[in-house]
């Protein structure tokens, strides 16, 4: 039990200081990387979830529900990451401009 | 390097910190030992076709969802070529040849790679692999390849490009349609072949993976007309 | 019925593949294609379910927990059938839009427009019918990615900003969820949707969980005050896909928000958590109108009518959160509260689609959207005015018109649960509304002074948006049969306490 609370309270944490960074920073790299910490937090939750019961074998389901997740935020990540190499050709800066967020 | 003034991002990290103490509180009432979805899945095992429980989930209780996964993965190459410019890779810039102990080391370690790509596809079955694992190793192959001068990616034609990267997703969806023609739900495999079945979509869904990924980070680089091109 | 089913689905996504791989020349056919099957099949199943109930469908004949379960019943038909009749229209704008003025080939915008559309389609469709709660994740993943992509077609400068605002937007909010998701999971070791809510037990963790997964739809559906994202997004994009965006996207979050509310969360949530959602609501409707009064521009006007529009919608949880159950007399206003709001998402759609179209339109003849510019539009482009028109009286709420309907039924309701103040921000927000579609269309009827600025359009582009809609007035005049269908499998059904954790 200590070790599923180990894993999910970094989780947690690491998820919350994700959402800082997306918040707080202004180049667009850093907030895609920030979005990918708040990712990693999830993701360590879910693993944290999987390892809880030890019967036969640790739960598959959040193991594939992980894994989907995992290609999901690559595939969002790189078409971020594709989006804001545009807005640098386009725009000369890698920021989000006019606004705060 | 942030233009907010300091008292913002005090704020922004009270708030944080606040978020993270109130989950931390929510994950310590959550019940330690409930009864998971293991017991469920093992029942199910001898039906699905594979002895690992991950890819049994993943490629049959649940590939409705892998699926849906594989067809993300397909916008995102989309959106990136789109915000490209391009259909495919043929105007990467290519690569200067590598000096002669890079080239041979990746002569031999190329193969390798798609060696090791075969064997993780097949190891789904049995253990932890899959198309996943084994199409990222192959992606990664390809750009190797690109990065020290050989022949990849953006050799192929527009066409074969655009194939394979929608092989995965297309035969998934065809394999899921064939046994509606029995009055099956999309997705049932015939517990008989469904191993072999698996196998054929996790196939194709590597080689789209590998394409899909490669891609992703060649897609990115210059090309000849970039000097060209008008905002 | 189990035959179709899928094919609503399977056909957008196919038609998706299919557009991507064609040659150039034949993407126009192949997208128009899939648009007119895909609604086909919409209304086959229609049919099937107002023949023979609701269906549940096990994909790959796995039953829940295990597998994942789809589920038509009215409300997701209704979805469906907004999204195809909205999406036909679209559809054949979208033919004439891309094409090249001059020339008649199809543009490099519209190869990828359809790939995307068609994607975003099939992704809507299956969010509608879906009953599993990752499943959910994983499709609004899909639908948000395609939507951005659409943003950024046009590639402009001001348009790539706006897209990337809302696709980071579009991910804190698919992370929130997804925690909230992996929460619910922890604590019942389960996915489907039905399931969740029978096992669900105030506390903690299913308070966070709500908390978690209502904030990440919130930011989706643009609600007041996470709607930053949305008035450059919408403004900024194609004329199509401004349409696809405000009447098809926005809907699609705040469907799953509704149904979260009523199978998930029935038991769990509380008066002040609706009453919260409520305000927040109506400010979204007054912060909103007033912005749309302020603007210079047609499209940004119009964007922020859908931020207020939007709020409307928001009306139902007040009203329903701790209700009595719906099979006594009390809690019939609880099903007048859900029919009022799907009505109003309904009308919503088809004149929200169809003042985009027109916008559009405005932008081809014109080259600009200015609102000062607009004089002499009902000489030049009647029938382009007219479709404003009648998209206007849908979104003011006068009779007959759909939006009068989701109106009436969300006022009546309002009433019949005692929160009057609700109702104050309805009138409210409709004579504000009055307001900025007056203002639009005031410009119009000017006297014409110059007939040369004017450029011709193609008329298809205009009839898509007469019908549109005489198609959000006409939902009105025939409600009844409207309602009827809705009803189908009591969506909105609140149980009495002690049913609750029996059958499902």
């Amino acid at each position: 039990m200590t070790m599923f609370l180990a894993y999910a309270v970094t989780g947690m944490i690491v998820f919350a200081i994700g959402l800082y960074g997306v918040v707080i920073a202004r180049h667009l790299l850093r907030k895609i990387i920030a979005l990918n910490i708040m990712a990693g937090g999830v993701f360590l939750f879910l693993i944290s979830i999987a390892a809880r019961n030890s019967q036969a074998f640790p739960d598959p389901v959040p193991q594939a529900m992980l894994l989907t997740g995992v290609v999901v935020a690559l595939s969002a990540t790189a078409f971020a990451i594709a989006l804001a190499r545009r807005i640098y050709t386009v725009t000369g800066s890698a920021t989000l401009s006019d606004g705060e967020r | 390097m942030s233009r907010f003034h300091w008292s913002m991002h005090v704020v922004c990290a009270t708030a944080a910190t606040f978020l993270a103490a109130v989950l931390i509180y929510t994950v310590m009432t959550l019940p330690s030992e409930p009864a998971g979805l293991a017991r469920l899945v093992e029942d199910f095992m001898n039906v699905s076709g594979v002895e690992h429980p991950v890819t049994a989930v993943l490629l049959n209780f649940r590939g409705y969802d892998t699926w849906l996964e594989l067809g993300v993965l397909l916008v995102a190459v989309l959106g990136m070529l789109l915000f490209q410019r391009q259909n495919d890779l043929r105007q990467i810039v290519r690569m200067p040849a590598a000096e002669p102990v890079l080239d041979w080391l990746i002569r031999l370690i190329a193969p390798m790679m798609a060696l090791v790509s075969g064997y993780l596809l097949w190891m789904g079955k049995y253990s932890s692999g899959g198309a996943f694992q084994a199409g990222v190793v192959l992606g990664a192959a390809c750009v190797l390849l690109w990065l020290s001068g050989h022949p990849s990616l953006e050799s192929l034609s527009g066409r074969v490009f655009r194939f394979l990267l929608t092989v995965g997703f297309s035969v998934f969806m065809i394999a899921g349609a064939l046994f509606m023609l029995s009055k099956q739900p999309f997705l049932t495999y015939p517990v008989a072949t469904a191993g072999h079945w698996i196998l054929l979509i996790e196939t194709a869904a590597t080689f789209s993976i590998a394409v899909t990924v490669a891609a992703l980070i060649m897609g990115l680089q210059p090309t000849y007309s970039e000097t060209e091109d008008q905002p | 019925m189990d035959t179709i089913f899928p094919w609503i689905i399977l056909l957008p996504l196919t038609g998706a593949i299919a557009t991507f791989l064609v040659p150039r020349a034949w993407v126009i056919r192949t997208g128009m294609v899939t648009a007119l099957l895909t609604s086909c099949m919409v209304f086959a199943a229609a049919y099937f379910l107002h023949q023979n109930g609701p269906v549940h469908y096990a994909v790959g004949s796995w039953a829940a927990p295990l597998g994942i379960r789809l589920y038509l019943d009215g409300l997701a038909c209704v979805m469906l059938l907004l999204t195809a009749v909205s999406g036909i229209f679209i559809s054949v704008y979208a033919c004439e839009y891309f094409k090249d003025k001059t020339s008649g080939v199809l543009k490099r915008e519209g190869i990828m427009f359809w790939p995307l559309w068609l994607f975003l389609w099939g992704a809507m469709n299956a969010l509608y019918v879906s009953g599993d709660l990752f499943n959910m994740y994983v499709l609004l993943e899909l639908l948000g990615l395609s939507a951005v992509g659409l943003v950024a077609l046009a590639g402009t400068r001001t348009v790539l900003i706006a897209g990337m605002r809302y696709l980071i937007a579009a991910m804190l909010g698919s992370m929130s969820y997804l925690l909230g998701v992996a929460f619910l999971y922890a604590m019942h070791s389960a996915l489907d949707t039905r399931m969740m809510g029978a096992l669900i037990e105030p506390g903690m963790g299913a308070a966070i969980a709500f908390a978690l997964m209502t904030i990440g739809l919130l930011l989706k559906t643009a609600l007041f005050p996470l709607h930053f994202w949305l008035p450059p997004a919408h403004a900024g994009s194609s004329a199509p896909v401004s349409a696809i965006l405000s009447a098809l996207v926005v809907k699609g979050s705040f469907y799953l928000l509704l149904r979260l509310w009523f199978d998930v969360f029935h038991n769990v949530v509380t008066i002040p958590v609706g009453q919260f959602l409520g305000a927040l609501g109506a400010l979204a409707v007054l912060w909103g109108s007033i912005q749309a009064i302020r603007q210079q521009r047609l499209k940004m006007l119009v964007a922020y009518s859908t931020v207020a529009q939007l709020g409307y919608l928001f009306a139902v949880f007040p009203v329903t959160a701790g209700a009595p159950p719906t099979d006594g007399v009390l809690g019939q206003w609880v099903i007048e509260s859900g029919k009022g709001t799907l009505y109003h998402a309904l009308a919503h759609a088809f004149s929200k689609a169809s003042i985009f179209l027109a916008a559009g339109i405005m932008v081809h003849a014109l080259g600009t959207d200015q609102l000062s510019r607009m004089r002499g539009m009902a000489e030049r482009l009647p029938l382009t005015t007219f479709a404003m028109a009648l998209a206007g009286v849908s979104l003011m709420g006068l009779p007959p018109s759909g939006g009068f309907i989701g109106k009436w039924l969300m006022m009546h309701a309002v009433l019949g649960s005692g929160q009057w103040w609700w109702a104050v921000v309805i009138m409210t927000g409709s004579l504000l509304t009055a307001g900025y579609m007056f203002m639009m269309l005031r410009q119009a009827f000017q006297p014409c002074e110059d007939p040369s600025l004017f450029k011709p359009v193609p008329k298809t582009m205009e009839w898509a948006a007469l019908i549109l809609a005489f198609i959000s007035i006409g939902i009105g005049i025939r409600a009844a049969d409207v309602l009827d269908l809705l009803m189908i499998g009591s969506p909105f059904l609140i149980e009495p306490i002690a049913a609750v954790g029996g059958a499902l």
